[in-house]
């Protein structure tokens, strides 16, 4: 982590050229995105799209084309450099702007390669600051020799950043590595509606676009010959439709986690995963908010969970900075959270339940829902839903009995530990002296068996426990504020 | 500024001996103070003028669109059903509404047949604020808000105070806060 000689940052410079090429490979793919559909259906059927559509492309090459010659220059007008324990960058075509950040307050650095950073051995720098308010810096192409000496170099400089933090790969802790057979179990598991969703999402996307272009696809249904539905159709149709899900599924599991390493680095993690667009970032300790792992009800026959890094965010909580790991068994679950949590015991925690009345509220609104579907079908004579709906309340009522079963809270001296799920099952950790904030509500239901709901927010989100003893809540909520308030420790 | 070094808190400063849960501060005793009765009105005068647009729009509506108007005097008198409805359930949420001022944290309570309280420590105030809006001057009022890390639903805006009473929160809650004095003092990037 010695800073290499060779580079000298404190004279302003520019970013690797590779930046321009980076900037037109955007602009193409903008265009690309916007041209291509129309151009295929003009070159193969011959059909001229309509006049809407057309400007509507003009319009739109004209602007990417402008912003990219905007970008273009503005690369050779802008400079990064280091002065006075500050990192600034310079930039502006018309007007001059300055951006700086201080180098005490730079929190962490991450690395970002897509394939074009690959091809041509650049990084993408990420800079994230301590303090609220959008500050954040992005440098998009820096030699990748030059950005690791200018990431040791900020590391060494940074106040918030503990040195030990050290990007060197060879003294880091492997904690977790997905090979790719493993790749292929996490793929194979994933939540597949998900990417059933996608296709439906794709499938309107063609058929709004077809339209944007003058073909109306509802034209050519007419076309098509109307075969004999049969249940094997069906059946084959459905078939078709989980398999391409599930190619999906794998395909985006493999792009997204390919190569995936989770390391143990100094006061944090470093988390290295991507097949085309590599990302390294990295997660300290005091900046993780909650440590959280889920699974369903594939991934709990493999013994196989998602395990979830929720950091503080600059950006109020609308941005979370998230990290997902797939693929963890319970004991590399179990070693981040005594790295993050030092001390803890899984098995210290004793969990309660909530009241009973949670379960006959999801009843309630369960047999209400599907009463008023019957009601509606029944108006509309489409007795097939009636059916539906029935079986639809056995899955809502099933839902709401694991719901209920499996939703449990711990709290002790150091740690809340909520569980919950239905199919699958979810857990949640985090440290109480991170808890920004306490909300205790209550409807007019819950006054007369005296529950509240007992809601506690942190920098990374809320987690919420419902139904629970207005007693217990308050005791909860005293010694959660009591905390709070005489522990020192930053919470970020 | 920001001190995360986990090791800060020695033995020496950091008293962590048992506490019986009854020796805590109970959030549960607070006495919560009302706010100005001034407030309701400010409130009730924008629900008015909210109202009064919407109405306005409803007429011109009826008597510019043929099919409406048959239904003029129905849908004139929903949209005033909707509004009485929201200024009783203001009126009555007005009394419950109340702020407590603590030596470590501030806890706000509001709401009618929902209700909810909540209880920001000092020492996680990121921001303070004091707003004051057109109408609010005219009945001499302002309202204090406080941002916490933990984003917009967990956030607190006092409204109905008095602009000195506001002020006055502000510093008590800046001088039990050393980060926040150091935070608001630098100037922004």
């Amino acid at each position: 982590m010695s800073q290499s000689p060779q580079y000298d940052f404190s004279t302003p410079q520019r970013q690797s050229t590779v930046a321009i090429l980076l900037v037109v490979f955007k602009t193409l793919r903008v265009l690309f995105r916007q041209i291509a559909l129309p151009f295929l259906v003009f070159v193969f059927m011959g059909k001229k799209s309509s006049d809407f559509g057309t400007y509507f492309v003009i319009f739109i090459s004209g602007i990417s084309l402008v912003s990219m010659i905007y970008s273009i220059i503005n690369h050779f007008r802008s400079y990064y450099y280091i002065s006075h324990d500050e990192l600034i960058v310079h930039s502006g075509i018309l007007g001059k702007k300055k951006l700086s950040i201080p180098l005490e307050r730079i929190q962490s650095i991450n690395f970002e390669q897509n394939l074009i950073h690959r091809l041509f051995r650049v990084k993408k720098l990420k800079l994230d600051t301590a303090g609220t308010g959008e500050k954040e810096m992005e440098l998009a192409a820096i030699d990748s020799d030059k950005a690791e000496a200018l990431r040791s170099l900020l590391i060494h400089r940074s106040h918030t950043i503990p040195v030990a933090v050290a990007y060197s790969a060879k003294h880091d802790d492997l904690i977790f590595q997905l090979g790719f057979v493993d790749l292929i179990r996490a793929g194979f598991v994933e939540n597949h509606l998900k990417s059933g969703g996608l296709i439906f999402v794709f499938l309107w996307w063609m058929y709004a676009n077809l339209q944007e272009v003058g073909i109306n696809a509802e034209d050519y249904i007419e076309d098509v010959q109307r075969p004999s539905f049969s249940i094997t159709l069906y059946a084959l149709g459905i078939g078709f439709f989980l398999l391409l899900s599930l190619v999906i599924s794998m395909v985006r599991t493999i792009f997204k986690y390919y190569n995936l390493h989770l390391k143990r680095s100094g006061n944090g993690f470093v988390i290295q995963l991507g097949l085309f667009n590599t990302q390294t970032i990295s997660a300290l300790d005091h900046k993780i908010q909650t440590v959280s792992w889920s699974d369903n009800l594939l991934k709990k026959i493999l013994k196989i969970h998602d395990l979830r890094l929720k950091q503080a965010s600059n950006k109020e909580v609308e941005s979370k900075e998230s990290i997902t790991v797939p693929g963890c068994s319970i004991n590399h679950i179990e070693e981040v959270c005594a790295y993050v949590f030092p001390g803890w015991v899984k098995d210290d925690f004793r969990f309660s339940s909530v009241s009973k009345a949670y379960l006959w509220r999801s009843y309630y609104f369960s047999v209400l829902l599907v009463l008023l579907i019957i009601a509606i079908s029944w108006f509309f004579e489409s007795y097939a839903s009636i059916y539906a709906a029935i079986v639809l309340l056995c899955f809502l009522i099933l839902m709401s009995y694991l719901g209920y079963k499996k939703l449990g809270y711990s709290i002790n001296d150091k740690w809340i530990y909520l569980k919950g799920g239905a199919f699958g099952d979810k857990n949640v950790v985090s440290a109480i002296y991170k808890t920004q904030s306490i909300k205790i509500s209550q409807n007019p239901f819950q006054k007369k068996k005296n529950l509240v709901n007992l809601t506690l927010y942190n920098a990374s989100g809320s987690e919420s426990i419902p139904f629970i003893d207005q007693k217990t809540a308050y005791e909860m909520a005293n010694s959660i504020i009591f905390k709070v308030e005489t522990d020192k420790r930053s919470w970020m | 500024m920001m001190e995360n070094n986990l090791e800060n808190t020695t033995q020496n400063d950091f008293d962590n001996s048992q506490k019986s849960v009854l020796d805590l501060p109970k959030m549960e005793a607070v006495l919560y103070e009302a706010l100005h009765t001034n407030t309701l009105y400010v409130n009730l005068i924008v629900l008015c003028i909210i109202f009064l647009f919407i109405e306005a729009g409803v007429c011109v509506l009826a008597f510019t669109v043929e099919e409406v108007r048959p239904y003029w005097v129905l849908s004139v008198a929903g949209v005033a059903i909707v509004f009485g409805l929201l200024a009783w359930i203001e009126f009555k949420a007005f009394k419950f509404r109340g702020y407590a001022l603590r030596n470590h944290d501030l806890l706000f309570r509001e709401g009618w047949l929902w209700k909810s309280w909540t209880v920001i420590p000092f020492n996680r105030i990121q921001h303070l604020e004091i707003n004051q809006g057109p109408i609010d001057r005219l009945f001499d009022l302002a309202s204090l808000q406080l941002y916490t890390a933990g984003g917009a639903s967990s956030d607190i805006e006092i409204d109905g105070l008095t602009p000195q009473r506001a002020a006055d929160i502000k510093t008590f809650i800046m001088a039990q806060n050393t980060t926040l004095k150091q935070n608001e003092s630098e100037p922004a990037i």
